[in-house]
């Protein structure tokens, strides 16, 4: 069966603040090069899901920059391709409810609806049989109260809105009142799955387990597409050290990086020292400086010498100088 | 249109020996992630230029498919050219006839002037002011220009020129050069004077339809004024194993000569998708690239990593370029080896070490104490190879093998 796909990236909360004072959780920069949406698109896209409509606040200039240009997830379509659609939303209803005409134009019968905050790598073939085998109206992904992703019919789907449509969350409020009515399954799979806006902790964690080739694999084969930048190849200097790290193309790394993920275009110079911290783009870290804990946001400079060593996580809004 | 580049791309590359027996020298892996050609596409997109054709020949499959219609150097466009021109009569006897059998696309577009440009080079170059010089020279023929060392001066066409840059003598490869001012292999023409050109050597028939051998020699002779262009930046003529394998020693200097890091001009490529590359437990990486997809656990030295190559404990790379999506097992050691892509080493192998005894078969190829492993070749665990030696694509070695052995696919 066909499906098409809808993602919640308007939702704007602010548990990873300051990281979420300047983008909404789905575009939470992640593993140095892509965005938290990357992954809820790149497996529509390698499943042939092709249709894929993002509610988005009319706020949110970085998800929109990331997502311009729409080739790069092969989103170009004539027939389909992904549909920006922005808006102030109140909940995840309303956010289907005032785009009931993107659903309706949809020849295809399902839909997947994703939450775009979550990072997971998943083969979307295998959730459709699914939902048909147990002849399912509604089959979900993760937690019963707050799933992260769901595959319903598109009729029912545009039911539930017009009968529900004063209601604000769709799982929460929606769902919920009709529970006893529909044949609700839920989809078990053991691939490793994060929930951004659960959290700084969740954020970290991601990373942390990411640093382990088993699961970095597992959330990044088989092609999650991104923004390109084209960069060359990650440069090493003859002064550095990498231990248990990731480190991302158009860095010239010359310290001392430690169980650490560096993301795109950063810079560590010779004798600097990164340790269990996670650099967004675009970021320097310059002669001397330590860093221990830190999350540093995109474009955030570190001056020689400078120390940011603490037991617990320090968070470096986007272009600040330390 | 104001002016059509056409990149030749038809090069066989027989001087970089087993890395070119089933591909085409434009498609050969450079800097980890990039491909010869790309330097070429990439100067043609910064350069704003709105016609562009490629002109492949031998092995074109791997090359037009990277090339992907010229998306990846954004141009596909509504108001702009790109085609990709195989031969569609004959195989193209020289670089113009190449040009001459595509007469017909060229003068549908109707360019005021075509530029020339090879695929075989590395280097950054704007030829915008290439072809603003031409108007100030009020020239109908402009070459570039770069100078390179006097023993090396003899692989190339060498040019001499008057005071005001004017080409006064052309000599293709000359045994005793008298200049070092080296013909690059780009050319810009007004396309009714290239026409001209192109239709009057067509008839002849001792010519080699080449515009170093041919063209460029009877513009001299025929006393027409032709400009040199000199361009002073990084050139490198990826020619020969030697030249491949400095090129990539260039890049892993703490300030290369080329910099891959402006973000003015960066160089594009048809894109991998590939994750960040990954280190774990001791791996090293000093001097080195590496590229995306690629996990590190063994440690590197002067070297270059290409996409989703896999290092393993306890290896040892050294001065080395490893292809994509090779693997070096577990306590190999590679010391000057070059390899194409999807390249098995197994656990052990030691290859580079011994005297350097001249190959075999291509003396002349496999120089400088360097190994070449063609693309999925698998050296069986455990196996020693020495210096100067030469894997064909696709063998399997399993042995001792000294140095200067050439291994042939079984």
């Amino acid at each position: 069966m066909e499906a098409f796909g809808f993602i919640f990236a308007h939702d704007w909360v602010h548990s990873l603040d300051p990281l979420t004072l300047v983008r909404p959780a789905a575009s939470l920069p992640v593993l140095g090069k892509y965005r938290a949406i990357d992954f809820s698109l790149s497996s529509f896209v390698r499943a042939g899901i092709v249709r894929i409509g993002v509610s988005l606040d009319t706020e949110a200039v970085s998800l929109l920059d990331h997502l311009r240009i729409a080739s790069q997830w092969d989103l170009d379509k004539k027939e389909g391709g992904l549909f920006i659609l922005p808006g102030k939303y109140l909940g995840t209803l309303d956010a289907l409810f005032k785009n009931t005409t993107f659903l309706r134009r949809a020849n295809e019968e399902l839909a997947i609806i994703a939450w775009g905050d979550c990072v997971y790598n998943i083969d979307f073939h295998e959730l459709i049989k699914y939902h048909i085998d147990k002849a399912a109206d509604i089959t979900f992904i993760g937690d019963p109260e707050e799933p992260y992703i769901f595959v319903i019919n598109k009729f029912l789907l545009l039911e539930i809105l017009f009968a529900y449509k004063d209601l604000r969350d769709f799982w929460r409020d929606a769902v919920a009142s009709i529970r006893n009515d529909l044949r609700i399954e839920q989809f078990t799979t053991t691939i490793p799955m994060y929930k951004l806006s659960d959290g700084l902790e969740t954020f970290y964690r991601l990373h942390m387990d990411a640093l382990d080739l088993d699961v970095y694999r597992a959330l990044t084969q088989n092609m999650i597409l991104t923004k390109l930048r084209d960069f060359p190849p990650a440069k090493f200097s003859t002064t550095c050290r990498i231990t248990d790290s990731i480190v991302s193309d158009g860095c010239i790394i010359g310290g001392h990086v430690i169980h650490s993920v560096v993301g795109r275009n950063s810079v560590i110079r010779a004798g600097a020292y990164v340790e269990n911290s996670i650099l967004m783009q675009d970021v320097v870290v310059e002669e001397g400086a330590r860093l221990v804990n830190v999350i540093a946001d995109r474009y955030t400079v570190f001056r020689a010498n400078r120390e940011v060593i603490s037991s617990e996580l320090t968070v470096i809004p986007r272009e600040h100088v330390i | 249109m104001k002016v059509l580049a056409l990149i030749l791309a038809g090069g066989t590359g027989t001087r970089l020996g087993v890395l070119t027996e089933t591909l085409a020298k434009p498609s050969v892996y450079f800097g980890g992630k990039y491909r010869i050609i790309d330097f070429a596409l990439s100067n043609c997109a910064h350069s704003q230029l709105e016609g562009i054709a490629i002109l492949p020949q031998y092995r074109p499959v791997e090359l037009i498919s990277h090339v992907a219609m010229g998306r990846p150097w954004d141009f596909v466009r509504r108001t702009s050219y790109f085609a990709v021109l195989p031969p569609h009569k004959e195989w193209y006897q020289g670089t113009a006839d190449a040009v001459f059998q595509n007469i017909e696309y060229i003068d549908y577009l109707k360019p005021d002037t075509v530029l020339i440009l090879s695929a075989d080079h590395v280097y950054l170059m704007d030829y915008r002011p290439l072809l603003k010089y031409m108007d100030l020279k009020n020239a109908r023929a402009v070459l570039a220009a770069t100078t390179v060392s006097w023993e090396e001066a003899c692989r190339y066409g060498t040019v001499i020129t008057d005071e005001h840059e004017r080409v006064l003598e052309f000599q293709e490869k000359p045994a005793e050069p008298k200049s070092n001012l080296v013909n690059m292999g780009i050319y810009a023409f007004h396309w009714s004077y290239l026409r001209e050109l192109l239709l009057e050597d067509s008839v002849k028939e001792e010519s080699t339809h080449d515009f170093g051998g041919d063209i460029w020699p009877r513009i001299v002779a025929s006393g027409e004024p032709a400009y040199a262009y000199r361009f002073d930046g990084y050139w490198l003529d990826v020619g020969t194993i030697k030249s491949f394998w400095e090129g990539h020693m260039d890049l892993v200097a703490p300030f290369p000569r080329l910099n891959l890091y402006d973000p003015r001009w960066k160089i594009y490529t048809n894109p991998a998708d590939l994750p960040s590359p990954i280190f774990l437990g001791s791996g090293s990486a000093r001097s080195t690239l590496v590229s995306e997809g690629s996990v590190v656990k063994g440690n590197i030295l002067r070297s270059v990593i290409g996409l989703q190559t896999f290092i393993d404990d306890d290896a040892e790379v050294v001065e080395s370029v490893i292809g994509p999506r090779s693997y070096v097992g577990k306590g190999a050691k590679l010391y000057r080896v070059i390899t194409g892509e999807s390249v098995c080493i197994e656990d052990g192998v030691v290859i580079g070490e011994g005297e350097e005894v001249p190959n075999e078969v291509a003396p002349q190829i496999y120089t400088d104490g360097i190994t070449v492993i063609g693309r999925n070749a698998t050296i069986i665990k455990g196996s020693h190879l020495g210096k100067q030696v030469a894997v064909q694509e696709g063998a399997v070695v399993n042995g001792v093998y000294g140095s200067g052995a050439f291994i042939y696919r079984q």
